[in-house]
């Protein structure tokens, strides 16, 4: 009996992160996401987290392309990092990874095993249908009119309370004091004129009070004025926001510690934004500056202007670019760009660099005579020009031409080698039917690339001694496209082409996913860096959404090959399918999660100084979540989290290899609703298995159980000023023994230098790391964090 | 003995119903130039968040505009200028009725379904509507003209009546059925048509409240 209660219990749990990862992280996904609600993402850092450079988060909805967004390093006592999924992006079920970049220059995916085709899959619920208040109307304010400044008020109608108020009083407060004496109150409506409203947050509670004064209804809300009446009299609408972020680091570690020989480490980035317009005319511009530019390395530093005015659109500066997925699908274009939009027509074009230069080095082996030179780590400018032109609209059909020239500046740098020049044309189109419940597309683009262009267009006296015959003059079309023995492919083909179609079916609650994709060996488009050449293949993914959301099924299917043309000795075969299921009720029980994918990569060889291959991996993954309130000692909103995962991956054609890995995970997140406190209990098993069929089995396993417990009270507090001051214990057992004491104090406050909010957030932070296992792995850090946001 | 008990309990109905605190019925949001109240024979100006009572009349200058919310939050209206209103409703169980009297002007009209009745009259015509949004205007001969935007506005004299339905204009003239026909560019007076299309996104308020749940809630307003 206690064995299978063993069995059932190891069945519910869950896992979301390895330990032989270099950093270690806590992440729990969403149990759901809300249409055109933002999506706030954070993952929380347990150990390793000063080997990180950046974090990204990759995300997409069905069948499109993951976007790649920058994760913001957190403020707080553990370090963390965090950015927001727009609203306006979630119409459908979400899938996300993160990609940490780490200092060694390796990086690690969050969830580690094949996060492209088996990323984070969040679900959507429909909101309820929020019911309405039986016993209070606003009245004002509201969005049907446009108030002037002095028609501010608000009013509240209690019309349906009206019989019940015999023997009854009625209070309201705003910004916290008592205005009843200033309002005009009826027997079934309020009304109170404020002699003026600020920008900020204003508070409003009204209450109806039984004769003892106990309440009888009550409602309260916060009105937030985020503009000043001051700029409504520019001509121009200006809003926006300065932020500076400063970080400081300072280690202190013993010498077995990664902090041994680490120096100190400052960070800051600066961020303004601006936007506004009149009437037809919107602008909008950023600045952003970090500390991590160099010329070393291509820019982190982004500077844009965008003007929108009716038929016309203009971009200065960094803009990503975006034509199709096979042309340029994103890449950060530093330069200028338009569109022009006549009914059907639009004109999409832009000119600027894609990659900057940097300064290489050159070697002189001075052993040889004559000098052998050679040059290192430079980059050239590298300039791109497009031109789309789109016939239709995106609502319903559209074709577009794509033509785009990417050339290196060779001009731009001495150090560096094979200069590039390419032109990358293509025609897209889509067409949309049932409001986009069906969605069919297809691109194709083909490429020429000049691999080096420094020796020049080829003359015909190069071509006679080359043997090369050509039915026009190189030389006639240099400044379109220079050609020479360096060119790829020397004779249009297949191999340079890159096609995709993809259809997209939603009916029924079913989401019907395809897309196919070919890109041939010699197909390049430099400013599309990413996409992966010569591999050809298709995926399908269905989708069941039922009982409004809460219930989901998905299956898919994928096949993949390279090689297209045989013109390598290895060619690779990727199939797998994956299934998944999840209920996410809207009622107060546990949410259930359940995938199971299985990949299958052959290779087969035609040259018998390679190896085949035959690598079978299956995945499951099994997750429960329950949030519920309960108290400890004090009102808790409390989530237990129990994972689990199987991950197989066996060697099936020579049976080196038999991995089995297994990760359990139980976790406990109480949130104090009335005490500044919150605890966290994680305990998590990983064992894994390598039982080859001719060499010995080896076991390894990993246990730990840890507990936090973080208490972040208030100091001081006046207004909208607070001091704060946190105390973080963490403690871990098991094969990975520490104890963590984390203090933070804290200084927060939103004042006004301008009209408009600022805030200032200061926080100076100490962390004592004591390992039990060995004490040269301890080490002590000290952080403080400045963030100054200014709002226009 | 009888009879008394029913004098007595006469007098106090009749007594209770002198000190019966009159009801409001809507309020003003939102005024520009002189908007008059007549109430109980006096008059006054009054401005944004005046609470109105049944029977009230009010009347706009030239260039004045008053937009006003019923207490029951099923109707906004936007009296324009040089009109007269006339504001009567009835509270039947937990909804409220309008009756409303325009003697002349312009008069805009936005109905939530399933709320009270609405009902304008003129001196022409009657228009019935549930839960719609449209404009009435009386000229000064009496002749009532009605813009539909939204659903479908009963229109109707003594002599018949017609359903004036989205993007249509009723015309009811006195000793005449109403007509309806498709409406036609610029019947509409740019100031009005302007004040009701305005959606002018200055300055953006958002409120936060919870509601019966729990649940939190936002609302945008924008507003001048």
């Amino acid at each position: 009996m206690k064995k299978s209660v063993l069995v059932i219990l190891m069945l519910v749990l869950s896992v979301t992160y390895v330990f032989a990862q270099s950093v270690e992280v806590d992440f729990i996904p969403p149990e759901f996401v809300e249409s055109l609600k933002p999506l706030n993402l954070r993952l929380d850092i347990i150990s390793g987290g000063d080997k990180i450079e950046e974090v990204y988060l990759f995300y997409k909805k069905g069948n499109l392309d993951f976007t790649q967004e920058l994760m913001e390093p957190g403020l707080g006592i553990n370090q963390y990092y965090q950015t927001t999924i727009p609203g306006r992006y979630i119409d459908q079920a979400i899938s996300f990874y993160f990609r940490l970049i780490l200092k060694d220059g390796l990086d690690q995916t969050i969830p580690a095993t094949d996060p492209i085709n088996n990323p984070y899959y969040v679900p959507l619920r429909q909101k309820e249908k929020p019911k309405k208040d039986a016993y209070f109307q606003i009245l004002s304010p509201d969005q049907e009119y446009n108030y002037q400044d002095k028609d501010f008020m608000v009013a509240i109608s209690y019309f349906s309370l009206e019989d019940k108020l015999q023997d009854k009083s009625i209070v309201l407060y705003f910004d916290g004091r008592d205005v009843t004496a200033d309002a005009t109150i009826a027997n079934n409506m309020l009304v109170y004129k404020p002699a003026a409203v600020g920008p900020g947050n204003h508070t409003i509670r009204v209450a109806v009070l039984n004769k003892d004064d106990s309440i009888f209804k009550e409602m309260s809300w916060t009105v937030q004025v985020k503009k000043v009446t001051t700029l409504q009299k520019l001509s121009v609408s200006v809003n926006g926001d300065l932020v500076i972020d400063s970080r400081l680091t300072l280690n202190d570690g013993d010498s077995s510690s990664f902090y041994f020989d680490k120096d100190k480490e400052w960070r800051s980035t600066g961020q303004l934004r601006l936007w506004g317009g009149k009437d037809w005319f919107r602008y909008r511009g950023r600045v952003y500056v970090s500390s991590e530019e160099s010329s070393k390395r291509q820019p982190y530093n982004r500077y844009s202007l965008d003007l929108h005015m009716p038929h016309l659109s203009l971009y200065f500066g960094d803009h990503n670019q975006v034509f199709s997925n096979t042309t340029i699908a994103g890449k950060n274009v530093r330069g200028i760009g338009g569109e022009l939009t006549f009914g059907f027509f639009k004109l999409h074009s832009f000119y600027g660099q894609i990659q900057r230069h940097i300064k290489g080095t050159q070697i002189i082996d001075s052993t040889t005579v004559p000098y052998d030179t050679t040059y290192t780590g430079g980059y050239y400018n590298r300039n791109s020009l497009g031109v789309r032109m789109q016939f239709g609209n995106e609502r319903t059909f559209y074709v577009g031409l794509n033509a785009l020239k990417t050339k290196d500046d060779i001009d731009s740098e001495a150090y560096a080698e094979n200069p590039k020049d390419n032109v990358v044309v293509g025609l897209d189109s889509r067409l949309n039917l049932f409001r986009s419940r069906l969605q069919f597309g297809w691109e194709v683009s083909t490429s020429l690339l000049n691999n080096n262009i420094a020796p020049g267009v080829l003359t015909k006296e190069d071509m006679d001694s080359l043997d090369i015959d050509l039915p026009f003059n190189p030389e006639d079309i240099e400044s379109i496209f220079i050609i020479n023995e360096f060119v790829e492919p020397y004779k249009p083909s297949l191999s340079s082409i890159a096609a995709e179609t993809y259809l997209r079916a939603f009916f029924m609650h079913n989401l019907l996913n395809f897309k196919y994709s070919y890109v041939g060996a010699s197909y390049n488009s430099l400013a599309n860096p990413y996409l992966q050449k010569d591999k050809s293949g298709f995926n399908i993914m269905d989708n069941i959404t039922l009982m409004n959301n809460q219930l989901n099924f998905g299956i898919g299917y994928h096949a993949y090959k390279d090689n297209l043309r045989d013109t390598k000795e290895a060619t690779t075969h990727t199939k797998g399918y994956r299934m998944n299921a999840g209920y996410y009720p809207f009622a107060r029980i546990p949410n259930i999660s359940l995938s199971y994918q299985k990949t299958n990569i052959t290779k087969e060889v035609s040259d018998s100084t390679l190896f085949p291959a035959n690598r079978l991996s299956d995945i499951i993954t099994f997750s429960t979540s329950y949030k519920f309130p309960v108290s400890i000692f004090s009102p808790t909103d409390t989530r237990i989290v129990l994972s689990f995962s199987n991950t197989n991956t066996t060697d099936k054609e020579f049976n080196t290899y038999d991995y089995n890995t297994q990760n359990y995970r139980f976790n406990v997140i109480s949130e104090f609703k009335e005490l500044p406190m919150t605890t966290r209990f994680n305990m998590s098993y990983f064992a894994r298995k390598d039982a080859p069929d001719t060499l010995e089995t080896k076991k390894s396993n990993y246990f730990n159980v840890g507990i936090s417990e973080e208490i972040r009270p208030n100091l001081f507090k006046k207004g909208n000023f607070r001091t704060s001051l946190g105390y973080n214990w963490t403690r871990s057992t098991g094969d990975n023994k520490y104890t963590k004491h984390y203090i933070t104090w804290g200084m927060y406050n939103q004042f006004k230098i301008l009209p408009t909010d600022t805030f200032l957030t200061l926080e100076l932070s100490y962390m004592i790391y004591d390992d039990s296992n060995d004490s040269a792995e301890d080490y002590n850090q000290m952080r403080g964090i400045l963030k100054f946001t200014q709002k226009f | 003995m009888k009879k008394l008990v029913f004098l007595i309990l006469l007098a106090v109905l009749f007594v209770s119903l002198l000190f019966a605190e009159a009801n409001p019925a809507a309020v003003i949001l939102q005024s520009k130039g002189v908007i008059e109240l007549s109430r109980d024979g006096e008059k006054k100006n009054v401005s944004s968040g005046e609470i109105l009572y049944n029977g009230d009349e009010l009347v706009s200058s030239e260039e004045s505009i008053a937009a006003i919310r019923f207490v029951d939050d099923g109707a906004i209206i936007k009296l324009f200028s040089n009109s007269i209103l006339t504001i009567i409703t009835t509270k039947v169980e937990n909804k409220l009725d309008k009756q409303l009297y325009l003697e002349v002007g312009e008069l805009w009209s936005k109905v939530k379904k399933e709320s009270g009745a609405y009902q304008i009259e003129t001196p022409t015509a009657v228009a019935a509507v549930k839960g719609t949004d449209f404009l009435t205007e009386v000229k000064d001969n009496g002749d009532t003209w009605l813009f539909t935007f939204e659903g479908v506005v009963e229109l109707k004299t003594d002599v018949g009546s017609v359903e004036v339905s989205k993007g249509s204009t009723g015309i009811a003239v006195s000793g005449s059925a109403p007509i309806q026909r498709k409406t036609e560019k610029d019947e509409i007076k740019e100031g009005v048509r302007k004040e009701i299309e305005q959606v002018v996104e200055t300055n953006v308020m958002e409120i936060e409240f919870k509601d019966a749940n729990g649940e939190t809630k936002t609302m945008k307003i924008y507003y001048k």
